[in-house]
């Protein structure tokens, strides 16, 4: 072991002191606005490529061979689509996919970099990587730049520019980094390194010229072509002057909308992993896409088309770039190798080594050709051939069917991606489209991976509900063989779209004694959830008919629904029914349960939705209050208002009053004269004349009244009633004359401008001024406080006297009523007269205390 | 009707003898038609909370041969009595053979259970009525095969000879009661058709059809030649056996070509140790991987 480690120490410190520091150092100053454009200046302006890279000019593909048996040899084979012919066949087993190379293509061979002829495809030279894995090449006027990497994580790589005619070493630098596979143009190297940066190299010396450093992405290949140089992870960013803002938001950067794709597909090459040289999935599950030509400003950014293209093993889907949606979809016989995508189209390589082209705006092919041999890998260089179609153009084929071909394709290992065109399928707002999920679902070599995806599809389509009614006709049938439709899929559906025209034919199922008890549980839902008061009948032969049979006795989930359903639909001679059917003693113990639970939850929620609506009208009623208008709470009351809660309560008094007339014809007017709390409440009242009954009956009475509230502590009113005998039935008038008998008001009118003129000096007896009253002769608070008046105390200080609730004792007692036959008071009465104060009118001064 | 599964008690079942009306064995052995009380307190007795006393009353209804009967019985069957009442009043129903409890009948052929299906089906074979055919054949789609056998023998007896393409179509499913539904309506074609089956399906299945086919005194007589020949062309102990069998149930008196055309099979073909015969070709010729030639 000690051996070991110390040669691998020997071995780093050799390697070590190979580091360029120069290039690759942390040091180097990153994302500088002067060298990025002092390398834009060196690059080439931006043209469209119309020609293959390779420098004989013909498109090529090459690709290395498959061996189906051990007696094949492997071999890398040259073919020109152009001619239709191959080029070369040279035997070989690269461990890598070829890159084209200007006038070579390069293929990994253990520890050796190989470059071929692509005009022979002899061997020119072998490139030692000296220990470490080829990771790829990059070629640019005559040049060969190769990345490697010490395989195993370890941050050790290497980057070396060959001559590429001869393979003769030009520079070569190692670094303690992570390199990625670089990219060439106008005489600059453009390495990636640590996911994260990009080092311009000058290509004749290797010297860093410049540096991007993405500051919130991952950078994970960079790529150079005539229109650019690009390099991203997820999303492109274009070498522009931008690129030292090394943030995606300050670049030129465009990240199509990409749906969630099982396998997690590749944007590009990862330039990081090593290069795959057979059938690898890898290379089988990856997006393929070109940049869209400059224009403008220069700092717009696109792919090509607006369309990315996804290679999945034999499928292959385009999608628009910027909604991300499916804009066709295509499936091959055999797997395919790889894809290029040009302005002429998509060319694609079948493992059985066909080659063919995909109308890009289609998908329907166009062109094809056969190399003829099994294909493990291949690299396209086709920029610029344009085959002439020689398939004739079959009609067009909706992206309906397309995927619906997709999803039957019977080979199991695709399907997470047969589940993902499954599930773009059923994103087709087409009616068909359900049935189309119905049939796959129903066809007995569907997986169960499938199903459990249209079931769950076809709950969230909205239109194709005919096709499922259609559906509910087919029962099963032993003589024709025939199966029904996945009702337990179906049923749930139809509620879901809320098909009501179907529930016929749910009845016929339900009543079907070929429906499986789970399928049965989501019909008999389904019944109910779509169901009037139509389905009652059925649902209660259902429920009587197996209320007490053994069928339902393991699981009588079916019966309950069908018992919510009728408790839920039905009248009152359903629910007697049920009732009576859970007191049977035959019926099943589960469903007496259910019955006696359903009635007693129907009768809660009853009790609830009462309290609900009560709620609601309450609700109503508060949301109307505020548009009434607010009462201001005054100080104190005024006249109108006094006489506002006496008018409603007259009739009340007027039995008071009549009763007195019987016994005293002559009594004219009734005083009351009262001291009102601020709540509204009667502190006391007193009554003047009349008999002690007519006032302890008019006093109890007023004592119950509630007044409107006010913001003194209390206040003094008074109030008078009419009470001649001979205005029992008359009108109300004015000024009634006694003597004026068939017009004189109503007994228990109030009379109107009968207030004194003075306060009796003795009234309210022993009544103190309320706290925060006004002092006598102070002007009165008004009715509508300014705001920010101050406000006069609600409450009394504490401390402050309360005021006596009834006079206090020995002091004067309130007028006697006048005798019977006495000359009625005057309207005016005397100061000092025994007859109480009315409540001043609003306004006016305040009754001194 | 309340309780119909609570299990029956020998304490109530002593007493209810000694009460009861006729049984329905004691009906059915003194074979005497009930009086209208009987019948009257039977059906009172349908209402009782006694479940002793409602299946007596249940099966002694179904033997009384009353017409008054029915109306009682299918509103008992409505009310979705315990298994075993269900099954007894379908019963009793088929007893009683009338044609207004068809329409209780018919909707209890869709009934969860195989076993009610199964009774109904024979209860409504033995109702005459236009109805009852095409119930019987659609018997024949069910999932269940006891259902479909009962439904295949149903239409034999019931002589619907309209049902035989079906019944063809049932057997060639796999319903093999179908065949012997078509040996008792066939007519001679029929007996064609299913001697084509010869080799295509197992000889079990088949013969049973055969033996229907032979039995029939209305069937033509050069048609039973042709069965006994093609049968002959078989020559395995199953077909001997089955023609040993035939001949033994014929009358001694029978000395028809048939019977002289099966005892000439009989000898020529050989016992089960005795070396088979070279066997002549069947036309049409079976294939080979179904055949059970012999019927072994």
């Amino acid at each position: 072991m000690r051996p070991l480690v110390g040669l691998a120490c020997l071995w780093l410190c050799a390697c070590a002191s190979q580091f360029s520091q120069t290039s690759f150092s942390n040091l180097f100053r990153d994302n500088n606005q002067d060298d990025v454009r002092s390398i834009l200046g060196r690059l080439p302006p931006p043209a469209a490529q119309e020609r293959p890279s390779n420098t004989s000019g013909r498109p090529m593909v090459i690709a290395t061979t498959y061996a189906l048996k051990r007696s094949t040899k492997r071999s890398i084979v040259g073919y020109d689509p152009a001619a239709g012919r191959e080029v070369f066949r040279v035997p070989a087993a690269p461990a890598s996919r070829p890159t084209v190379a200007g006038p070579v293509f390069l293929v990994g061979a253990d520890r050796d970099v190989v470059a071929y002829s692509v005009q022979d495809g002899h061997e020119m030279w072998r490139h030692d990587c000296a220990g470490m894995q080829y990771l790829g090449a990059a070629y640019d006027d005559g040049v060969v730049y190769v990345t490697a990497a010490v395989p195993g994580g370890a941050r050790i790589a290497r980057v070396t520019a060959l001559r590429a005619e001869t393979g003769g070493k030009l520079w070569d630098q190692m670094v303690d980094k992570a390199l990625g596979v670089p990219a060439a143009r106008g005489g600059l190297v453009f390495v990636p390194w640590d996911r994260q940066n990009l080092t311009v190299l000058d290509g004749r010396t290797g010297d860093e010229l410049a540096r991007i450093r993405l500051t919130d992405d991952v950078l994970s290949w960079v790529l150079a072509t005539a229109e650019g140089v690009y390099y991203g992870s997820k999303g492109i960013y274009r070498l522009d002057t931008r690129s030292s803002a090394g943030t995606k938001e300050d670049t030129t950067y465009f990240a199509p909308v990409v749906r969630e794709i099982p396998g997690q597909p590749e944007f590009f090459y990862d330039a990081f992993a090593p290069p795959t040289g057979g059938r690898n999935a890898r290379d089988r599950i990856r997006f393929h896409w070109r940049p869209a030509a400059t224009t403008g400003t220069g700092q717009e950014l696109g792919i090509a088309d607006g369309t990315i293209y996804l290679l999945y093993y034999r499928f292959v889907f385009a999608f628009d770039a910027a909604t991300g949606s499916i804009k066709w979809a295509y499936r091959h016989g055999k797997d395919l190798s790889g894809m290029q995508v040009t302005a002429s189209g998509v060319f694609l390589a079948g493992d059985d080594g066909e080659l063919l082209m995909l109308d890009a705006a289609s998908g329907q092919p166009r062109w094809h050709t056969s190399t003829g041999s099994e294909i493990a890998s291949v690299a396209f260089d086709l920029t610029g051939f344009a085959p002439e179609a020689n398939m004739e153009a079959p009609a067009p084929v909706e992206l309906r069917a397309r995927l619906t071909e997709l999803v039957l394709d019977p080979d199991n290992r695709l399907i997470p991606i047969r589940q993902f065109a499954l599930r773009e399928l059923a994103k087709l707002d087409i009616p068909e489209v359900t049935r189309d999920l119905l049939e796959i679902y129903s066809q007995s070599s569907t997986p169960e991976a499938l199903k459990q995806v249209i079931a769950l599809s076809l709950r969230e389509r909205r239109t194709g509900g005919a096709f499922l009614v259609e559906a509910l006709g087919r029962h099963y049938d032993f003589i024709e063989d025939s199966k029904p439709y996945p009702l337990q899929v179906v049923a749930p559906t139809l509620v879901a779209m809320q098909e009501r025209s179907a529930v016929p034919g749910l009845i016929d199922h339900m009543m079907d004694h070929e429906t499986s008890n789970e399928a049965l549980k989501e019909i008999v839902a389904a019944v109910v959830a779509l169901g009037d008061a139509s389905v009652v009948p059925p649902l209660r032969d259902f429920v009587v008919r197996y209320h007490a049979d053994s069928s339902f006795s393991q699981d009588p989930t079916a019966l309950a629904l069908a018992i919510d359903g009728l408790v839920r639909l039905g009248e009152v001679g359903e629910r007697e029914l049920l009732t009576k059917l859970a007191g049977e003693r035959s019926t099943l113990a589960p469903v007496s349960q259910h019955v006696r639970e359903a009635l007693e939850a129907r009768e809660a929620a009853l009790r609830a939705e009462e309290a609900a609506r009560q709620a609601a009208a309450q609700q109503a009623q508060a949301a109307q209050e505020p548009q009434r208008p607010q009462r201001v709470v005054p100080f104190r009351l005024s006249v109108e208002e006094v006489n506002a809660t006496f008018d409603a309560h007259r009739d009340e008094l007027r039995l008071c009053i009549e009763t007195e007339l019987q016994t005293n014809p002559t009594l004219q007017v009734v005083r009351f004269a009262m001291v009102l709390n601020g709540d509204g409440s009667v502190k006391s009242v007193m009554v003047a004349p009349g008999s002690q009954t007519m006032q302890d009956c008019l006093g109890s009475k007023v004592r119950a009244y509630r007044f409107p509230t006010f913001r003194d502590v209390r206040m003094p009113a008074t109030f008078q009633m009419r009470g001649a005998a001979a205005a029992v039935r008359a009108q109300p008038q004015p000024e009634p004359p006694p003597q004026q008998g068939p017009q004189a008001p109503q007994p228990g009118a109030p009379v109107p401008g009968q207030w004194p003129q003075q306060w009796p000096q003795q009234w309210p007896p022993q009544t103190n001024p309320a706290p925060g009253s006004p002092e006598p002769g102070a002007p009165e608070p008004p009715m509508n406080p300014q705001p920010g008046a101050p406000e006069p105390p609600a409450n009394p200080q504490p401390g402050a006297p309360e005021p006596p609730a009834s006079p206090q004792p020995g002091a004067p007692e309130p007028p006697p009523s006048p005798p019977v036959g006495a000359p009625p008071p005057p309207a005016s009465p005397p100061v000092g007269a025994p007859v109480p104060p009315a409540s001043p009118p609003v306004g006016a001064p305040e009754p001194p205390p | 009707m309340a309780g119909l599964s609570r299990p029956r008690t020998p304490l109530l079942a002593a007493p209810l003898f000694a009460i009861a009306l006729l049984s329905a064995d004691a009906l059915a052995q003194t074979s005497r038609r009930p009086t209208a009380t009987e019948i009257r307190d039977a059906i009172a007795k349908l209402q009782s909370d006694n479940l002793d006393q409602v299946r007596d009353a249940i099966q002694f209804l179904g033997v009384s041969e009353a017409p008054t009967a029915v109306d009682p019985l299918v509103a008992l069957l409505r009310t979705g009595p315990a298994d075993i009442y269900t099954e007894a009043i379908v019963e009793a129903l088929g007893s009683l053979a009338r044609p207004t409890a068809l329409p209780a009948l018919l909707d209890y052929l869709r009934h969860r259970r195989v076993n009610v299906r199964t009774k109904v089906i024979d209860a409504i074979a033995s109702i005459r009525d236009p109805r009852v055919r095409p119930a019987l054949e659609q018997g024949l789609r069910d999932s269940d095969s006891r259902v479909r056998g009962a439904a295949a023998l149903a239409l034999g007896r019931t002589g619907a000879t309209a049902s035989l393409p079906v019944l063809f179509r049932a057997f060639e499913r796999g319903v093999p009661e179908a065949a012997v539904a078509i040996g008792q309506l066939g007519s001679a074609q029929s007996s064609e058709e299913l001697l084509a089956y010869l080799g295509r399906r197992p000889l079990p299945l088949v013969l049973p059809g055969f033996k229907e086919f032979l039995g029939r005194r209305d069937f033509p007589e050069a048609a039973k030649l042709v069965v006994v020949e093609k049968l002959l062309d078989l020559a395995g102990p199953q077909v001997k056996r089955f023609l040993i069998a035939y001949v033994a149930s014929l009358p001694e008196s029978d000395h028809s070509r048939v019977r002289q055309a099966a005892e000439e099979a009989i000898r020529r073909i050989p016992d089960e140790a005795s070396p088979r015969p070279p066997a002549r070709p069947v036309n049409p010729p079976a294939p080979a991987a179904t055949v059970q030639p012999g019927g072994n």
